[in-house]
């Protein structure tokens, strides 16, 4: 396959400031690091308050306080293979060259991210204005128009308010907002959170065929391991602000490594299961104060004396797998 | 539009203009009601005057002319007749006499004070809300955090003080420490609908205008202030941004949403030109309705003091009408019934 | 007092909510809908349904929280809002709800346990002499205990625990019938499984009825025995819950078995694409099924005429496909 890294997070440690005065941090992300390649459905699951929002937006350069990135960097390569570290520019260099040309967001509640007042054909004009692409209104609605029709949206809906659309039809609107110059990284928050069952799988198709046609490069946030299942290539999990493993699809469900992964896959239910299944016992650590060590060993069935000490090494095994846990380290 | 949108926009237009009807009523009831507990009428004011100046009337004369001037005034009848015959009045359009200019029609006194007082009013209530919301949106926005520390401390130590020492404090830096003058009104023009008259008006008004806008923007700039900021960490805003929008693209889009519950106040703000504003006049000494209000307060001039209530009473029902009806406009996330 | 019947019955009931500026036109939010929920043998009954289906509104009903416009509801043979005074406090006891967001269920300036101890005292009538050891009790079976939770305030603790809380402080007034709205769905995959296995034990255990409403249908199947499938207010498959998803027969039940995700890496070859709807209202309004646009099956009648309840297998299926003609 030829496939190659078009982003890449090294070491990236992040609090959100809650009281600086009095040294209040909360650590929502603390050591990670993973390489995006094109072509690829890559999902970043973990329950909520694991960190998934906040590590992707610190990828699309969207750190604002009261978030600050203490360590590390997200590099971008471009088509040119210049590498861009996003961490360290401008919010205006990002705004011009790179938000939404190169790599676009759409946010974890998209239902309510339209402007009321506008109609949604105007919301998609103000974004070629945005980017100072002058073409005139004819083409532009054109262009538009296409998009709609290659993502399958009705092109009535153009003409109407945001809030005389469903929820499920704001969603795919604001997707299609997000595909509107062809970016080569889309970072999908929660892309289908309140919708039904029906609606969720109409927009996961809508996403997924997309990055079929174009052979880019999909984040999908999500904390619903069923999505995962069914759009992912790859699948980074996360647990209280580290990554606790990344590998394939089949290799999370059916082989998982890491003790967390080995319990979530084990508490899933499928459809059609009456089976006892058991779940993880305990709570996730409170971040303000996360506890020493591995962040997870208070709920692990296998923690070592010195889980409760240091905290785990990234251990990389074959065919890109990646696990952060003292049972896989070679001492 | 099909027929049944139609039918039902009718019935909702209908129905809201049934409101302000009864909004009206309401209001000059209370208006009657209140001018009746007054503790003295104006028939006592004028005897009361006539005994001070020092009078040869006996108290039986003085009684006996107290009495005709109440029967004069009808205020003699039972107080529920009043009111039945007030009404009647009120529906065609009849505000009745003064009672302090007898026999004057209340009706003409208020035509020749009202557009002095639009004039004045009308003209600060929309320069204030101009100046007021678009520096506060661009206060919200701007990265100049000292500019907007000192414009914010400005209205925040003027905004609580009565406008009583705002008023009398620039009148004072401006007649007694600059010098400049009060009055501009040299030229007297005939008074009728001409535009060198209105001009006049406005000349005259010039003073006064100042001193309304120069303390009085800083209301709506906190409160546009306010709203713009939080609309800054509103979610569609917030996807603006990341989506690459430029700051004056994001400065218009937080004008335009915050404009929603600011013309409410815009709109109800110019309803209060209807009752003039008696300290400003009073203070530059500027014939408005505020002043006549001032004196019929004073002499019990019941049939005056009504009529200038009522229409500002009047001019509010008119307003919120016009607000119902045209809500719909600015926010398209509120319908007419059977629309959409 | 109490009558003679074994169940809760639902008989046609409708709810008409108003929609436009002034909410003088009504649309119907709940469409006759009859259930029963039978309290001895204790059942799992889930009610299922997309968003604004009227699950809420439903449940609301029948904690007497609002009157239905048409129709009535029987509690052990007893129209529940007819109830004698005394009866009402009885009926308050009898039924427990447990609602979706439990930080929404608890006054955030009142200490959690206060809950479970009025419960206990005001409802299940506990003595003053025994009730810590009641509440103790409680608390552990539901996997926490009372040293954890005493005199906390709902801010401290995690949203499973504090669910588990809130199903503590329901099964403290010892009721026939709990109600359930979405009670897992703000929690964790990895928290939810131990809350649903909560209910089974419930049922099992201490012989509660409960109604479980969901949209995840798979979490239905692995705890409940019955299934009503709400769709836009009106009830469109009920029957048990092994016959509906061995072979679901209205065209909607069967377009959600087929829509729903699980987390299964093989799930991706077996799903197709579908047909979505936009507009709700209209749906709402429909004069005849409500599913018809959205249905492949729709014939020229599914548009005028409101489709009979057949029934077929012990199960009841509102659509014309099932007629007998
Ligand atoms: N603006 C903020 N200020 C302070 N803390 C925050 C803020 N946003 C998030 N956090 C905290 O940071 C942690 C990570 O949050 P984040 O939103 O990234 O989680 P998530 O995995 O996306 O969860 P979810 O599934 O709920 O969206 C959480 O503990 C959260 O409480
Ligand atoms: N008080 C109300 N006034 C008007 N409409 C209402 C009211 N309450 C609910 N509705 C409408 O009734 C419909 C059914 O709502 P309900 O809350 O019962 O749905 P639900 O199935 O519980 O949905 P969810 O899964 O989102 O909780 C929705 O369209 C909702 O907008
Ligand atoms: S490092 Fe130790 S505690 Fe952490 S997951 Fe591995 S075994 Fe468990
Ligand atoms: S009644 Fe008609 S439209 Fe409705 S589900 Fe049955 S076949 Fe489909
Ligand atoms: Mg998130
Ligand atoms: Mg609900």
């Amino acid at each position: 396959m030829n496939t190659h890294i078009v982003l890449s997070a090294i070491n990236i440690s992040a609090d959100y400031i809650l009281d600086s005065k009095r040294g209040l941090y909360l650590n929502a992300i603390d050591n990670v690091s993973i390489d995006f390649r094109s072509d690829e459905v890559i999902g970043i699951a973990g329950e909520s308050g694991s960190g998934k929002s906040t590590l992707v937006k610190i990828l699309y350069g969207a750190a604002f306080p009261p978030l600050i990135i203490r360590k590390g960097k997200v590099y971008l390569f471009t088509k040119d293979n210049s590498k861009i570290d996003i961490t360290s520019i401008t919010r205006e260099e990002l705004r011009k060259n790179i938000w939404w040309k190169h790599i676009s967001y759409i946010p974890q509640n998209a239902m309510n991210v339209l402007n009321p007042v506008k109609k949604v054909k105007d919301q998609f004009i103000e974004v070629f204005k945005y980017h100072d692409e002058r073409i005139d209104a004819k083409e532009t609605i054109t262009k538009i128009k296409e998009l709609f029709m290659r993502l399958g949206l009705p092109i009535e809906a153009l003409n109407a308010y945001p809030h005389q659309l469903s929820g499920g039809m704001r969603q795919r609107v604001v997707i299609a907002l997000s595909l509107l110059f062809n970016p080569r990284i889309v970072i999908a928050d929660e892309p289908t959170t309140a919708v039904d069952v029906v609606t969720q799988l109409g927009i996961l198709n809508l996403l997924k065929d997309w990055q079929r046609n174009s052979k880019t490069t999909l984040i999908m946030v999500s904390h619903d391991m069923s999505v995962h299942a069914y759009m992912d290539d790859r699948i980074v999990v996360m647990y209280a602000g580290n990554v606790v493993e990344v590998g394939s699809k089949n290799d999370i469900f059916e082989n998982p490594m890491h003790p967390y992964t080995k319990l979530l896959i084990a508490s899933l239910i499928k459809k059609g299961e009456k089976k006892l299944k058991t779940g993880i016992a305990g709570e996730p650590p409170n971040l303000l104060n996360p506890p020493p060590g591995c962040r997870f060993h208070p709920r692990c069935p296998f923690a070592m004396d010195i889980c409760r000490r240091e905290a785990p090494p990234i251990v990389e095994l074959s065919d890109g797998k990646v696990v952060r846990c003292w049972l896989y380290a070679r001492k | 539009m099909k027929l049944h949108s139609v039918k039902s926009l009718l019935s909702y237009i209908a129905k809201r203009f049934a409101l302000m009807i009864i909004m009206i009523w309401v209001g000059l009831t209370l208006s009657f009601i209140i001018s009746r507990l007054l503790p003295f009428n104006a028939a006592d004011y004028l005897v009361s005057q006539l005994a001070a100046a020092g009078s040869q009337l006996s108290a039986q004369d003085l009684e006996n002319m107290r009495r005709q001037l109440l029967s004069l005034y009808g205020l003699d009848k039972p107080l529920f007749v009043q009111y039945l015959d007030f009404l009647r009045n009120y529906f065609v359009g009849n505000m009745g006499p003064s009672f302090a200019y007898f026999p004057t029609p209340v009706r003409d006194i208020i035509i020749n004070a009202l557009p002095w007082s639009i004039v004045l009013l009308m003209s600060a209530s929309i320069i204030n809300w101009i100046i007021g919301n678009v520096i506060g949106v661009l206060a919200a926005i701007s990265k100049k955090r000292n500019v907007v520390a000192v414009l914010e401390n400005f209205a925040l130590v003027t905004v609580p003080i009565p406008y009583a020492v705002l008023g009398l404090a620039f009148l004072i830096v401006y007649a007694l420490v600059l010098k400049l003058p009060l009055t501009m009104y040299g030229r007297p023009v005939a008074v009728g609908v001409s535009l060198g008259y209105i001009l006049s008006m406005f000349e005259r008004a010039l003073v006064p205008l100042l001193g309304l806008v120069i303390v009085g923007w800083t209301g709506s700039f906190l409160y546009m202030k306010n709203l713009a900021v939080r609309m800054m960490q509103e979610d569609f805003i917030v996807y603006k941004i990341l989506q690459g929008a430029k700051d004056r693209h994001v400065t218009g889009m937080v004008f335009r949403n915050a404009l929603i519950p600011q013309y409410t106040g815009l709109i109800l703000g110019l309803t209060r030109v209807f009752a003039g504003s008696m300290l400003v006049e009073y203070l530059f000494n500027y014939p408005g309705i505020g002043l006549i209000l001032r004196s019929a307060i004073s002499s019990g001039d019941f049939n005056l003091m009504v009529g200038i209530v009522s229409i500002s009473v009047i001019a509010v029902a008119i307003a919120t009408f016009i607000l119902d009806l045209t809500y719909p406009l600015l926010d398209p996330r509120i319908r007419y019934p059977g629309a959409g | 007092m109490q009558g003679n019947e074994n169940s809760l019955k639902v008989e046609s009931v409708s709810k008409y909510y108003g929609y436009g500026l002034l909410g003088l036109k009504k649309f119907k939010v709940l469409d006759k809908i009859s259930l029963g929920i039978p309290l001895k043998p204790p059942t799992i009954f889930a009610i299922v349904g997309e968003t604004g289906s009227g699950k809420t509104t439903l449940l609301r009903i029948i904690l007497r929280m609002i009157k239905p416009d048409e129709g009535v509801v029987k509690y052990k043979g007893l129209d529940v809002f007819k109830l004698p005074r005394n009866a009402v406090s009885w009926y308050r006891k009898e039924v427990q709800p447990i609602f979706q967001d439990p930080y929404e269920s608890f006054n955030p300036l009142r200490r959690v346990d206060s809950y479970i101890f009025d419960a206990a005292k005001r409802m299940a009538k506990v003595d003053k002499g025994s009730i810590e050891e009641y509440v103790d009790g409680i608390l552990r079976y539901v996997g926490l205990s009372l040293d954890r939770v005493h005199g906390k305030y709902p801010h401290e603790f995690s949203g499973g625990e504090l669910q588990r809380i809130a199903i503590a402080r329901a099964i403290a007034a010892r009721p026939t019938l709990i109600l359930a709205d979405e009670p897992v769905s703000m929690l964790d995959a990895s928290l939810r499984v131990n809350v649903l296995n909560l209910f089974k034990k419930i049922r099992d255990d201490l012989g509660t009825s409960i109604i479980y409403v969901t949209h995840d249908l798979a979490t239905a199947y692995y705890i409940a025995d019955q299934i009503a499938v709400l769709y836009r207010g009106s009830l469109v498959e009920l029957g048990s819950i092994d016959k509906v998803y061995e072979n679901p027969r209205h065209p909607y039940t069967q377009l959600l078995l087929t829509s729903i995700l699980e987390p299964d890496p093989k799930i991706s070859e077996k799903i197709k694409p579908l047909k979505l709807s936009t507009i709700e209202l209209k749906e709402f309004l429909a004069q005849g099924c409500k599913f018809a646009y959205r249905c492949p099956y729709a014939s020229k009648k599914c548009f005028e005429k409101e489709p009979p309840n057949v029934t077929i297998n012990g199960v009841i299926v509102k659509c014309h496909l099932y007629e007998k003609s």
